[in-house]
């Protein structure tokens, strides 16, 4: 790494549908100190990923999809969090980023009622937090950190937290997995996500949002790959985002000079 | 842009590497066996040296194919000597990557956790994932894990998913038959 911090670690787990990668650094407290952090910061992963998985049969989000319409859930504030961010992010992507996905065709008109921690749904749909969980994962495993004063990195596949008084270098990888890495820079507070999407080969096919919440940059990449050009102005406007693409083609792209 | 004052400089773009190989080490075996079991005070080398039998057998219990010669096993042992579960260092490769793991698994044969402590990928190692993966904790051998049944596939770079699930079927199965 580039820092020179007294103390650093570095280790990942399988989580999240990913490879959960936390790297932390600090000058203030020790190797031991930051090991323990950590392992607060996967709880709070783990704790998430079981109220919002939708393969696990036992978290909330199953227990939404389960319930009949009309019928009052409650939930915990994070999945409460999280699908008011969701309802946020469809409204204001005219339906590009939406967590009903497979269920919209069958039930155009669907909604979920949302107060109070509670939820009720209009209809038997399904809701899918995955392209929005993820980046609320590592907001919450990150915020924390945050509060102990040490500087660090959350990657969960491509969903980054760059926290702290540290600057840190970010690489992204080519969307077709040729092998190329594009460096794109060093980043400091802030979320960056990444995502890949399979486009015809003329198309971008990777979207990469910065933002403030990895949440909103996790959600945003799906939201702007899924919407008219004339939309992303507003969506990144009204969440003080910024977002940046690489084209499937990686060497035409560099050769004519658009970066 | 402000915020990100040095972000897409059209020169920093150019990074183009020739032999890609993205790899990182994480955690050493010492320090995953203290975070997954932190409760034991000592660790006793088990490891296993394959016989025949117990190859073919951890094959038809796993579905996986084994194809190590060996595989390093811990015991975990608390203060007073009560046995509190095992460690398993395992490596599962695919066309493109390695990847170290260590499991942590209790008495009852249950995984309690999973450490990665190196990746390496010969053409990036970025996984990108569109859906979620059911947590490994609480998974049994009779579970059956599958790809995007008990555990969900990861969209993009599916060889890694694919390839640590099996290698978590085939180390309880492993388990089950020499220990």
């Amino acid at each position: 790494m580039l820092h020179n911090s007294k103390h650093h670690i570095r280790r990942a787990k399988p989580l999240l549908g990913t490879i959960v990668e936390i790297s932390l650094f600090s000058d203030l407290v020790n190797k031991e100190t930051l090991l323990s952090y950590s392992e607060q910061a996967f709880a709070c992963i783990r704790k998430v990923q079981a109220l919002m998985s939708f393969f696990d049969s036992n978290s909330e989000v199953s227990f939404l999809n389960r319930s009949l319409p009309g019928e009052q859930i409650d939930l915990s504030p994070e999945t409460f969090t999280v699908l008011k961010a969701a309802e946020q992010m469809y409204k204001l992507s005219q339906g590009a980023f939406d967590i009903l996905c497979h269920s919209r065709k069958q039930y155009p008109n669907a909604s979920l009622v949302l107060s109070e921690n509670c939820a009720i749904k209009s209809d038997p749909f399904l809701v899918d937090l995955g392209g929005i969980a993820k980046g609320y994962a590592v907001d919450h495993a990150a915020s924390l950190l945050i509060t102990s004063g040490i500087s660090g990195i959350i990657n969960a596949g491509g969903d980054i937290k760059f926290f702290g008084e540290l600057s840190f270098p970010l690489t992204i990888r080519a969307p077709n997995f040729d092998g190329n890495n594009i460096e794109v820079g060093t980043f400091k507070n802030c979320s960056v996500a990444t995502s890949a999407f399979d486009l015809n080969t003329d198309s971008i096919c990777s979207i990469s949002v910065i933002a403030d919440r990895c949440m909103i940059a996790d959600a945003l990449t799906k939201a702007l790959a899924h919407s008219h050009k004339a939309t992303h102005k507003r969506l990144l406007d009204f969440y003080d985002a910024d977002y940046f693409e690489l084209p499937n083609n990686q060497n035409k792209h560099l050769e004519e000079g658009l970066g | 842009m402000s915020r990100y004052p040095n972000l897409i400089q059209p020169a920093a773009l150019v990074c183009l590497l020739t032999a890609p190989c993205y790899a990182t080490d994480y955690l050493t075996v010492e320090q995953a066996q203290k975070l997954m079991l932190p409760k034991a005070s000592r660790f006793e080398v088990a490891h296993v040296l394959f016989s025949p039998d117990q190859k073919r057998l951890i094959q038809e219990l796993s579905g996986i194919r084994v194809s190590a010669k060996a595989q390093k096993i811990w015991k975990a042992f608390d203060s007073k000597e009560n046995f509190i579960g095992w460690i398993v260092v395992d490596y599962v490769i695919g066309k493109h990557l390695l990847i170290d793991y260590a499991i942590a698994i209790s008495p009852e044969q249950k995984v309690l956790d999973v450490e990665v402590l190196s990746y390496r990928e010969s053409y990036g190692g970025e996984i990108r994932s569109k859906n979620w993966r059911q947590q490994f904790v609480g998974k049994t051998r009779e579970s059956n894990l599958t790809l995007n049944k008990d555990i969900t596939n990861i969209g993009g770079a599916t060889l890694s998913t694919r390839h640590v699930t099996e290698g978590i079927k085939r180390v309880l199965a492993t388990i089950h038959v020499t220990q």
